[in-house]
């Protein structure tokens, strides 16, 4: 598969869920990005605002197996990964698949569980396998997670480690739409859309799993120049040297960037990656991994702010200024 | 640039070999004298004439062609201007001016300004000053060059990972950043030429960047990429409702996919692709600069150099000091200047002439001196220079012409000699003198000029225009100066004759001499002198020496530097307790504030592994004298509150009281108590 290619299977399939879900093109754009690039994506934002639509339709557009697990303070790890069950009849003990083993999986509002069961995707999001009893077992490709959470409760909530934050290629937060967007949302509710059912406005499938493994693929045709690494890093680095930032992003995140500028690049149709793949998707995939000084915190400095300062310092390779 | 220098070469090269033709230089009159500042051209004008501007009434009918508004000047004459004499009649014995009199060509003799004496001592005080001030300004310079390094440094050590950023590297080394847009386009051409398209590339880039910078479309920044320019674009063209720019973004974004390939992608810098992305860079250029002129409502930046006004007439400073009435000078000098030929009116005293290579036009209220002309003299003779003498007052005899008057009326001018210049021309003047060419004079004499001898002179010849060769260079003399007037160059083929006069020599440069020439001060304190500050200027002086001995070098308070604002820890907590009353979370506050509470009662006054509370209170009693039941009532509901923070959030008052309780025994227990 081509570059050209795999920028109009891109196109086809980011129309059809644009869709459904209206206003929200900058995230699902970045969410197949995350997706093209073997990552999984936290979505964070308010309820209501369409995000386990999102993930209902990827999987309707896609072809993949969907499951959805919602996080609650009393569930357990076994109810994410599976189970040994003794079977009375074969009298003997029986691995009962749990929800993980999926294409596509749901985790909603993943920050009412505790951080046992959190930490029981950690194995399924990093190696795409499962270890139970001591067996390990793949899951099905591809495998890719979104997981939801609630920016605003924080009663009853547990905080994601930052161990299994960093295990998200990206971070993306939803707002609230704008006034036309939420009239035209009205309008065609009006029309008889039901977000239950996407039969109803006719949703198709645009590729199979097998398609996505080739596209993910893909990316990896895309060149990249030394500038561009460089300028990679020299973002990554500068979140370590930040005065508001206790721990800056890892090694992982520069690799993260890299995959997803490339994915970027190919979504456009594009042979190589340019700054821009890089600044447009820095604030995504860096936000989660920066633990702010708690001074600054308190002075209501965000990581966001962290990150838009580094991109407005860190120099662009081969600028004419 | 070369193109532009071959240009220039051309015109002049065809203007040397073709004479101007009369139509065209009197098309040219017509535009510049229908500008505002030639009021007098102007119908229904209300401009009240000197004796000089009238010079030109007989030929009223001629100068309405091209200056409708001059008839109602003529109109407007005084008989106490003449009297009975006619015109041309006594010049320079008429020039009294009448009361309430406007005119921006009359020069007024002023009385000669005296410089106050300042003495030795104040003269020696004020070069000390000026030396002083000099130096000072010197020092700060280069303080601040030294300072600005200095801050540099750092911020390069500061960058993480400096040694190992090639970026960081590549910055440093590439600290000058050519910003002029034709230097970028040239050097991108050099860099072609030797072989290095990739660098021209680059260049022709960073030029069309400057180009939009220039415009205000973009602002170029080390930390942009190209699609912060485009959208730089579009935003700029949302702002401002130009739904016609998106070609203009278009075309940048076509350049920035092709300059992209070659910065980041596989493709080859080539002699081809350089040509197109140079092709396609001009071409945006111009259209941007034209757009933006189109968004302004035009002519903002018709002066633009890349897009210059074909119809747009040359204006400069350097001819302020040339009048706008009938009988200035200004439109002769912007008609010269239409013609290529480099025209400026001269400030600078006749002394200090130097370095002008081509001619010298004196007018006709010019005032020389012997030295002046002497000095005028050597400089046509060693020079080569090109003296016009248009005053119509004495010259030195040493040039051997001389003028006449004679009784005639003729207006017309004719051709003297053959000359491919002037023969087809049409001139005429108002009557007036005529000039007389002594024999044996040095140097060879062109009779360029001559008057209509009419019948009454048939058997004289009549110079009014000579020219006579003077060592290397030559003068020209007029016998009267009305030719060189805004007035007279709308006359006939006025206007061609003075062209082609400088354009057959080959000469691009002229100075225009008047009154004002050399006016101005040759130094500070006569500068002083003539606007009779030289008093204020002691007295300041005298305020600054009573200062200095009452408050000593430092002038200004002395003040600390400011301290870098830092909000103090209390102002965190505050904000943290903000923080939390606004989350509803007073009663955990409270339970956490408790815990802690407890931990540290137990640990000031209950050392060891004892447990419960009752101990504890008994501890405590023993240490400050309280009631050891109270004390026990106070830590039971501060561990009740610690137990069950977690399952309320919402407060109450007595949370609060219970926290301010167990702070003031906290305060008993203190160390510093004990």
């Amino acid at each position: 598969m081509t570059v050209q290619e795999f920028a109009h299977s891109f196109a086809e399939i980011r129309n059809e869920i644009n869709r459904v879900l209206l206003g929200q093109d900058e995230i699902v754009e970045q969410v197949l990005l995350a997706i093209f690039a073997r990552g999984h994506v936290l979505i964070e934002g308010v309820p209501g605002l369409g995000k386990t639509l999102l993930v209902r339709t990827l999987g309707r557009v896609l072809g993949s197996e969907f499951k959805r697990i919602q996080f609650t303070p009393d569930l357990m790890p076994s109810d994410v990964t599976g189970g040994n069950v003794f079977n009375q009849q074969a009298n003997a003990f029986v691995f009962m698949a749990g929800p993980v083993f999926t294409q596509l999986l749901l985790a909603d509002e993943i920050n009412r569980a505790p951080a046992k069961t959190q930490s029981a995707l950690l194995e399924a999001m990093q190696d795409r396998s499962v270890t139970v009893d001591g067996a390990t077992r793949p899951l099905p490709r591809p495998f890719f997670t979104i997981a939801t959470q609630n920016p605003i409760e924080s009663q009853g909530t547990y905080p994601l480690p930052e161990a299994q934050l960093d295990r998200f290629l990206m971070k993306i937060t939803v707002d609230h739409p704008s006034r036309a967007v939420e009239k035209s949302i009205l309008t065609n509710y009006v029309r008889g859309f039901d977000a239950a059912n996407l039969d109803t406005i006719g949703v198709r499938q645009i590729c199979t799993a097998e398609q996505i493994v080739e596209l993910q693929g893909a990316t990896g045709q895309v060149g990249v120049q030394d500038e561009i690494l460089d300028y990679i890093t020299d973002v990554v680095s500068r979140t370590r040297a930040h005065r508001s930032v206790y721990l800056g992003a890892s090694p992982r995140a520069s690799i993260a960037l890299l995959t997803c500028a490339r994915a970027r690049a190919a979504s456009q149709g594009r042979p190589f990656v340019n700054p821009d793949d890089v600044k447009m998707l820095a604030p995504a995939i860096l936000r989660h991994r920066l633990v702010l000084h708690p001074d600054a915190e308190i002075e209501g400095v965000t990581a966001d702010d962290c990150v838009q300062q580094i991109l407005r310092e860190a120099p662009v390779p081969l600028t004419a200024a | 640039m070369t193109g532009a220098l071959a240009a220039a070469w051309l015109s002049a090269a065809l203007l040397a070999s073709s004479p101007v033709d009369g139509h065209e230089a009197g098309r040219d009159v017509t535009r510049i004298l229908a500008q505002e500042r030639y009021l007098f051209c102007a119908e229904g004008n209300e401009y009240q004439p000197t004796t000089d501007d009238l010079r030109w009434c007989p030929l009223g009918d001629q100068v309405a062609a091209r200056c409708p508004g001059y008839t109602a000047v003529c109109g407007r004459r005084s008989p106490s201007m003449f009297g009975d004499m006619p015109i041309g009649e006594g010049e320079g014995e008429s020039e009294e001016q009448q009361p309430g009199q406007a005119n921006t060509d009359a020069y007024e003799e002023r009385e000669p300004l005296q410089l106050p004496d300042l003495g030795i001592f104040a003269k020696l005080l004020m070069w000390l000053l000026l030396i002083g001030g000099a130096l000072a300004i010197v020092v700060v310079i280069v303080k601040n060059l030294v300072r600005d390094r200095d801050d540099d440094q750092p911020e390069l050590e500061a960058e993480p990972d400096a040694g190992e950023s090639l970026i960081a590297a590549r910055a440093a080394a590439m600290r000058v950043v050519e910003t002029d847009v034709q230097r970028l386009l040239a050097r991108a051409e050099q860099a072609a030429a030797r072989g290095d398209h990739e660098a021209a590339i680059n260049d022709v880039y960073a030029a069309l960047l400057r180009r939009l910078e220039g415009e205000q479309l973009i602002s170029v920044e080390r930390f942009k990429t190209n699609g912060d320019y485009l959208g730089e674009l579009r935003s700029h063209a949302l702002r401002d409702g130009v739904r016609s720019r998106p070609p203009l973004r278009d075309e940048v974004r076509e350049i920035v996919r092709d300059v992209e390939q070659v910065q980041f992608g596989a493709a080859a810098a080539d002699a081809s692709r350089y040509a197109s992305v140079r092709n396609k860079v001009l071409a945006v250029v111009g259209r941007a600069a034209l757009s933006l002129a189109l968004l302004l409502g035009g002519g903002v930046l018709l002066g633009c150099p890349l897009l210059p006004d074909p119809d747009a007439l040359p204006d400069s400073a350097a001819l302020a000091g040339l009048g706008t009435g009938p009988s200035g000078q200004r439109a002769v000098a912007e008609l010269l200047l239409l013609n290529d030929i480099e025209a400026r009116h001269r400030t600078r005293s006749i002394e200090q002439l130097t370095g002008v290579d081509g001619a010298i036009i004196l007018l006709d209220d010019v005032e020389l001196l012997d030295a002046d002309w002497d000095t005028l003299q050597t400089w046509v003779e060693e020079h080569g220079g090109t003296l016009v003498i248009a005053t119509g007052k004495e010259f030195p005899r040493e040039l051997g012409i001389d003028y006449e008057v004679i009784d005639s009326a003729a207006t017309k001018l004719e051709p003297g000699a053959s000359h491919s210049s002037f023969d087809r021309l049409t001139v005429a003047a108002p009557a007036g003198r005529v000039l007389g060419l002594r024999t044996g004079a040095v140097g060879r004499t062109e009779r360029l000029l001559l008057r209509d001898p009419g019948w009454e002179f048939r058997q004289q010849d009549l110079p009014y225009v000579v020219r006579r060769s003077l060592g290397k260079g030559e003068v020209v003399v007029f016998a009267e100066p009305d030719m060189l007037t805004n007035v007279g160059i709308t006359v006939a083929d006025n206007a061609a004759f003075l062209i082609n006069l400088l354009a057959s020599r080959e000469i691009d440069e002229v100075e225009f001499v008047n009154a004002y020439t050399g006016a101005g001060p040759d130094d500070p304190f006569e500068s002083v002198g003539n606007a009779k500050l030289g008093g204020l200027f002691l007295q300041i002086l005298l305020f600054l020496a009573l200062l200095y001995a009452a408050v000593g070098i430092p002038f200004a308070r002395l003040r600390d530097l400011e301290q870098q604002a830092r909000r103090s820890f209390v102002e965190h907590v505050r904000t943290l307790g903000q923080r939390y009353a606004q989350a509803r979370a007073a009663r955990y506050v409270a339970g956490l504030y408790s815990a802690w509470a407890l931990d540290r009662l137990r640990d000031r006054v209950l050392p060891g592994n004892a447990r419960g509370l009752h101990p504890l209170a008994q501890a405590i009693a023993a240490r400050t004298g309280r009631d050891e039941a109270s004390v026990m009532q106070l830590l039971v509901h501060a561990h009740d509150l610690r137990d069950n923070s977690q399952h309320s959030t919402r407060g109450t008052p007595a949370d609060l009281e219970l926290m301010r309780l167990l702070a003031k025994l906290l305060d008993e227990t203190s160390n510093t108590r004990s």
